[in-house]
């Protein structure tokens, strides 16, 4: 009898630690306001928190950055990848530490479309200084060349054909490509379903595979294979790594010359000025480095640096944009 | 024959001191890496693509090619010596590792696991050397449909697991099932079961669940018997016997069979090791004479689970070789690595850097025997752990799991969570629900249920009945599921007619 | 249909949860009280099984569906029934007796003492961070589990806090904490 007890007891003293365990750490990690930025920034190694886990293309991007950077500051940068629910558990990790400029948030578009499909108190603007962002990479459309519609004019064609049924694959429901693909969809009049998969690379397997019409993602994404093809880019231009790959726009599809995925950084609003001055010369050097340049102009990217209030101001658009979509 | 030149060419690249401590190394790590529960080879390899950044590329992918083979042993390492898988594809090691230790044969399941794991690896890689362009293109070829069908297949190597308790490993798996479809739903975004906290937006990690349900369950019903040093085997003698080269060439068409069969499931982008284990030893337990002696230190389990996860590792390789697609959640960690050297992964890597592609593979042969010398070796080592006095172990295993589990997501929640599955696992084992299942359903719950919602979006309900392969996949789960009750039927005929 | 996704979320959420909790409480109380004690936790835990998924059950019949295909219900719906119905055979096995007794319990009480203190060990983890609270974890339990050499165990935890520093801390950056109160003292 006494040992019922004491197993009931251990019972739901196991279940209420892990209900408690996500709210223990609240409190840990809860600092002090941050104290008035000291005249040498940095003193201490700069975390840059990455919303995803080790070895993916972003957390690349983001380790290239601290390479880059170490060209031109003494400053030593650590990565810490805080991945999981796309980005928000990196948001809540960044708003529960000190705003002290020590914890960089290596962010892109698609934490945006996170935040806005998914019920958070999360406020992007006010809780969040965006101070830089360096990469513009237009979404496209991919096809494959062993498929019989490849170009734009025989995709849609096919659409017609299919009555609806035509299927376009991509990664996850309501990420950024999703959304462009319903954007295209709506400027050219036309209908499709959308296969959602566990990634973009799966989707791409599915694509070699023939089970589907297009994929929509970014333009390096048909590097290394030859039956991949960018049959169309959602950009005001071509790109001079892909100068035989029409815009909407030439192909008479107007409303999609912007659907970008960019990408930056972002630290916790409050961080001191001087602070925020520092990082934007350091990511002016970076921006400009010419091994930074190479390597992401040869995959189609605008290599780019927009400064804090323009940044701001886009993230504010993305997201009221993006939250608009949502309600639909 | 071009291919037997190039690969000739590929062996030379390895002579020279950078690649052989590459690999050394990276055998070493991946053991260390797979024996300790909480780094799976995915995080292995993710850890160490920062130290190859200077590295030229060979090199890099070398190094962590050999972490990734090695991984994949150094998991039954543990799982044979404490009961602890170390990595998620070992669960299946120590259904009959374990009891062989228990019986005193540990020298027998580690010198088995070892040569099994190798045997298992080269065969992968002699399959990717020679049949990547063909298997890759079926691999991409294979509709949703048939990844459910797949899915479903797996699951019902449960019903040969259970044994008489079929209905407690169904509730088992299905619990793992309905574990998995906790968090944001992958394929609308909606929360399902997150109670209001975002740390259940991506659900329960794997890892902390799989240490609770097998380290901790295990230390806390030792705890509860709270009999540390009656321990002790009298067949102690037998412990560090070393099989010989007959015992093992006795089990080859086991460990061939199975390397075929876990080459082929590594293949599949998403399917993967672990479920590759559990087909393989389920494969094995319906082929042989006994197969009740199976989950009770059947050397043969244990050459089965071991040759399958490490043969999917060549299988792993063929889709990320061939089209640049990831298989697994390690090969997705490779491209990275490959990308931040300039290089992308698909069929024009062949022709524009066939060096790249032909020392991999070459390494992927000579880090296999290396992995063998060093297990050689090493097992004496390993053996030991056996000797450590449990009221010295348990508080190690106590404070390696909540690290493990920590280093996942560097998270206290995911600890909290081991340590509510260690508290689940003791329950269920103690009443006979058996743990693995569980984790089988965490790993396949995913799969499943994405292909399943993704092939009814692609084609409707009945696509599942219109795709030959998925025809054939869905009848042989149905016979596979229905089978043991088949035979136990017929044994109690038997038995019955016996009687009278 | 808008009822039970009153009852998915929020307030509407506990109330159903209360309710499961004493219709579980009342039928493990009934067992125990019934001739079937012997089998009092093989009989409970299909029970629990049941009601905890009746709730899952609940909160999935009030998910949104957006479009015509398949939502995100559906799958959960399909596990949470068959959950429910090998729960309930299990049951009936188990009364038709073709499930043994209920096995006697252990040193329970060593056990809740082991995951009390490890427990404590995850508070002083976040209080006076990782390495203090290891040596303190590691060398208590082991002494307390009647492992005597002294030796041994310091030189096991220190070495322990010796390696999970190098290969944790310094090869695989893992942030391990250093503990609120330490950083509060020393900065």
């Amino acid at each position: 009898m006494k040992k019922l007890y004491i197993v009931l007891l251990i019972l739901l003293l196991s279940a209420t630690m892990v209900f408690a365990g996500g709210a223990k750490e609240a409190p840990a990690a809860k600092a002090e306001p941050a104290k008035a930025a000291a005249p040498a920034f940095p003193e201490k190694p700069i975390k840059l928190v990455v919303y995803l886990a080790p070895g993916g293309a972003g957390d690349i991007l983001a380790r290239k950055f601290t390479d880059v950077a170490s060209k031109y500051s003494k400053a030593t940068f650590v990565v810490e990848n805080k991945p999981g629910a796309g980005g928000i558990v990196a948001l809540e990790h960044i708003r529960a530490q000190a705003a002290d400029g020590y914890n960089l948030m290596y962010v892109t578009k698609s934490i945006v479309s996170k935040v806005a499909t998914t019920e958070t108190d999360i406020d992007l603007n006010k809780e969040y200084e965006w101070i830089a962002m360096l990469q513009v990479d237009p979404e496209c459309v991919i096809t494959n060349v062993k498929n019989k519609a490849h170009t734009w004019e025989q995709i849609f064609e096919d659409s017609k054909a299919k009555n609806g049924n035509q299927l376009w694959l991509g990664p996850a429901a309501g990420g950024l490509d999703h959304v462009t693909a319903q954007k295209i969809w709506a400027s050219a009049g036309m209908q499709a379903k959308w296969v959602p998969f566990d990634s973009g690379a799966k989707a791409i397997a599915a694509l070699l595979g023939q089970q589907g019409v297009v994929y929509v993602g970014n333009p390096a994404e048909v590097k290394g294979n030859p039956d991949l093809k960018v049959a169309a880019i959602c950009y005001s231009e071509r790109l001079p790594e892909f100068k035989d790959v029409p815009t909407f726009k030439e192909l008479g599809v107007n409303g999609v010359e912007n659907e970008v995925m960019w990408r930056g950084f972002a630290v916790k609003a409050g961080t001191p000025a001087p602070v925020i001055a520092w990082y934007e010369d350091l990511f002016a050097k970076v921006s400009n480095d010419a091994d930074w340049k190479k390597t992401y102009e040869s995959d189609g990217i605008a290599v780019v640096n927009w400064k804090k209030d323009k940044f701001n101001k886009l993230v504010a658009d993305d997201l009221a944009e993006a939250k608009a979509a949502a309600k639909k | 024959m071009d291919l037997l030149i190039n690969l000739f060419q590929g062996f030379g690249y390895l002579v020279g001191w950078e690649p052989v401590v590459a690999m050394t190394v990276g055998v070493i790590l991946g053991i260390l890496v797979g024996a300790m529960p909480g780094l799976s080879p995915s995080m292995g390899v993710a850890l160490l693509v920062p130290f190859t950044y200077k590295m030229p590329p060979q090199i890099a992918l070398i190094l962590l090619v050999s972490i990734y083979i090695a991984s994949n042993y150094g998991g039954s390492i543990t799982a044979v010596t404490i009961n602890t898988p170390g990595t998620p594809s070992a669960v299946v090691t120590a259904f009959d590792g374990y009891p062989l230790t228990q019986q005193g044969r540990a020298g027998e399941a580690l010198g088995i696991s070892l040569v099994a794991s190798t045997v298992g690896g080269i065969i992968g890689t002699i399959i990717l050397i020679f049949f990547s362009v063909p298997l890759a293109s079926l691999a991409v070829r294979l509709h949703p449909a048939e990844y459910f069908a797949l899915a479903i297949f797996g699951l019902t190597t449960v019903a040969s697991l259970g044994g008489k308790n079929w209905p407690k490993a169904f509730i088992a798996a299905l619990l793992g099932l309905l574990i998995n479809t906790i968090g944001l739903d992958p394929i609308s975004g909606v929360k399902r079961f997150t109670f209001g906290t975002y740390r259940l937006f991506d659900g329960f990690a794997l890892i902390p669940a799989l240490i609770g349900l097998f380290a901790l369950s295990e230390v806390f019903s030792r705890l509860e018997e709270f009999k540390f040093d009656k321990e002790k085997i009298e067949a102690d003698i037998n412990k560090t016997v070393w099989p010989s080269f007959i015992y093992y060439w006795k089990m080859k068409f086991t460990i061939i069979k199975t390397s075929i069969i876990g080459t082929l499931i590594g293949i599949f982008p998403g399917a993967g090791a672990t479920i590759a284990t559990f087909i393989a030893y389920d494969f094995t337990k319906r082929g042989s004479k006994d197969p009740d002696s199976f989950g009770k230190g059947n050397p043969e389990g244990v050459a089965a689970a071991e040759a399958s996860n490490s043969s999917s590792v060549g299988g792993a390789l063929v889709p990320l070789l061939a089209l640049g697609i990831p298989g697994s959640a390690t090969t997705a960690v490779l491209v990275g690595a490959l990308m931040i050297h300039d290089l992308n992964p698909g069929p024009l890597l062949f022709t524009e850097r066939p060096d790249i592609v032909y020392s991999l593979f070459a390494s992927c042969l000579v880090a296999n025997g290396i992995m063998l010398a060093l297990g050689l070796m090493g097992s004496r080592l390993w053996i030991k752990v056996t000797d450590i006095p449990k009221t010295v172990l348990f508080p190690c295993i106590l404070a390696i799991s909540i690290i493990g589990s920590f280093a996942v997501n560097y998270s206290f929640f995911d600890v909290a969570v081991c340590i509510g599955f260690g508290v689940a696992g003791w329950i269920l084992k103690k009443f006979d629900y058996p743990a693995a299942p569980i984790v089988l359903g965490m790993v396949l719950g995913n799969l499943a249920e994405t292909n399943f919602r993704r092939a009814v979006i692609m084609g409707g309900y009945p696509v599942f009945f219109v795709r030959p392969f998925s025809v054939l996949l869905l009848l042989v789960s149905a016979l596979s599921l229905a089978y043991p009750f088949y035979q136990s039927y017929r044994k109690k005929k038997k038995s019955a007619a016996a009687g009278k | 249909m808008d009822t039970i996704k009153y009852f998915g979320k929020g307030p509407g959420l506990y109330i159903m949860a209360s309710v499961l909790f004493f219709l579980f409480a009342a039928i493990i109380f009934a067992i125990y009280k019934s001739s079937k004690k012997e089998y009092f936790w093989r009989l409970s835990i299909p029970v629990f099984f049941i009601m905890t998924v009746l709730g899952f059950m609940v909160i999935a019949m009030g998910l949104p569906v957006k479009g015509d295909e398949v939502g995100p219900a559906i799958v959960p719906e399909l596990w949470i029934t068959g959950i429910i119905l090998l729960s309930v055979l299990i049951i009936i096995r188990t009364l038709f007796g073709l499930d043994e007794k209920d096995p006697g319990w252990g040193r329970v009480g060593v056990v809740g003492a082991f995951l009390a203190f490890t427990i404590l060990y995850l508070y002083m983890i976040i209080y006076i961070g990782y390495y203090i609270s290891t040596l303190i974890y590691l060398s208590v339990s082991i002494y307390s589990l009647s492992y005597r050499d002294i030796k041994v165990i310091a030189g096991l935890s220190l070495g322990w806090i010796l390696v999970s520093y190098v290969a944790f801390y310094r090869i695989l950056y893992v942030p391990l904490p250093k503990g609120i109160l330490i950083e509060r003292i020393f900065g």
